[in-house]
């Protein structure tokens, strides 16, 4: 019986592990294309090439262990972590909101002070759902171990 | 899930699409709007009057993007050795998508300004640097900004300024000393120039006035008689050039 239930449970782990490596292949096969596209624009800038080569791999990241802890109150706390990152990320990656580049006797500012708050504020959004499904997830879970 | 979940994650995937077309439309429209031609600047023409330098120029922007262009500010200012000779602004309502828009810039700095701040423009060629600058917000929520770094031809009205063979005549107690320059600015030189001979303790010796107009693109070549009183007399010392009481040239004179 008890080894039936770890069969089981092993199984569903690598089912689990099968689907996050699944779904992490596609997301990063996207990213990818999204990449190979960004290149031809921004070869003169590896600055920016480089934020969205560690933006690609944190989502890639985060989209694997969002997956290989789904069904679990872990998943809410990785969602919240990859909120947090993504706003700390756009902070830094625009330069709190404006960006400067110079091309020969050109200087290019662009000011996304007001693109910025949005991400913070869909962030914030975001942890506030997470939260909330987790104490959702929580309270679930022990009405059901109760009845 | 909860139904605040529900409308929360709803509402994150509509506020996440907004992110991410805003940008990239304002972008697609901003380079439509930076097409050649679409946007120009014509390089100030200098002109002079009443003792002021004007600098004019002209612009005009034709939004062929789609979203309006609002609080657009155009700039330009004029620098020599990066000391600001002059510079100014102006702010347009706004350019709306699919309109042209014209407009000019001036601006003037007093011909005294010049001659104390920028002595060295008065008799030497250079060029100046030019700064443009445009900013203006996209979509109303956006902001960009361009600044253009360019040079424009300066003209000196004095070019070659020389002071030469100055000789006493004591039968006429007159100390005669040749001026010579060439008006290499866009402007006329109309005015009184007055040259001051000093000796070597900087005690005046004698002066001389001559009301001159020198068109752009010619010279100057006259012999400025000064009545001197000959116990005053030295054989060498400074001379001063004024134009319109501003002091454009000081050099050493000898006999």
């Amino acid at each position: 019986m008890i080894s039936e239930e770890g069969t089981r449970k092993s199984e569903k782990a690598g089912s689990r592990f099968l689907k996050a490596t699944a779904k992490s292949i596609v997301v990063g096969i996207i990213l990818w294309v999204l990449w190979l596209f960004l290149v031809r624009f921004f070869s003169d800038y590896l600055e920016y090439l480089q934020y969205f080569t560690i933006f690609a791999w944190t989502t890639v990241f985060f989209t694997f262990g969002e997956k290989l802890t789904e069904g679990t109150i872990y998943r809410y706390g990785i969602a919240i972590a990859r909120d947090m990152f993504v706003i700390v990320f756009f902070i830094f990656a625009t330069d709190s909101g404006t960006i400067t580049v110079d091309l020969a006797n050109i200087s290019l500012t662009v000011g996304l002070l007001p693109l910025l708050a949005l991400i913070v504020f869909i962030s914030l959004l975001s942890i506030a759902k997470d939260v909330t499904g987790a104490i959702d997830f929580a309270s679930e879970n022990s009405r059901r171990t109760r009845s | 899930m909860g139904t605040t979940t529900r409308v929360l994650t709803w509402v994150i995937r509509i506020l996440w699409i907004v992110v991410l077309l805003l940008p990239v439309s304002a972008a697609f429209s901003f380079s439509q709007v930076f097409q050649p031609n679409n946007v120009s600047f014509y390089r100030p023409v200098l002109s002079a009057s009443n003792g002021m330098i004007i600098a004019s120029s002209s612009f005009y922007i034709n939004n062929t993007g789609f979203y309006d262009l609002s609080n657009v500010i155009v700039s330009i200012a004029i620098l020599e050795n990066n000391k600001s000779l002059g510079n100014t602004s102006r702010t347009l309502a706004g350019v709306p998508a699919g309109e042209k828009v014209s407009s000019s810039l001036d601006f003037s700095f007093a011909f005294s300004e010049l001659a104390s701040n920028h002595r060295f423009l008065l008799t030497n060629d250079t060029s100046l640097d030019l700064t443009l600058s445009l900013s203006s917000h996209i979509a109303y929520v956006l902001t960009f900004g361009v600044s253009i770094n360019d040079t424009i031809p300066w003209g000196a009205p004095f070019y070659n300024l020389t002071l030469s063979n100055a000789d006493f005549e004591s039968s006429t107690q007159t100390l005669s000393i040749q001026v010579y320059f060439e008006n290499h600015s866009p402007f006329s030189i109309a005015g009184t120039l007055r040259l001051e001979m000093l000796d070597n303790e900087g005690g005046l010796i004698g002066f001389s006035d001559e009301q001159v107009n020198v068109l752009s693109a010619t010279f100057f070549n006259s012999v400025f008689g000064l009545a001197v009183d000959p116990l005053k007399i030295t054989s060498s010392g400074v001379a001063h050039v004024y134009f319109d009481d501003n002091r454009v040239y000081e050099a050493e004179w000898t006999l």
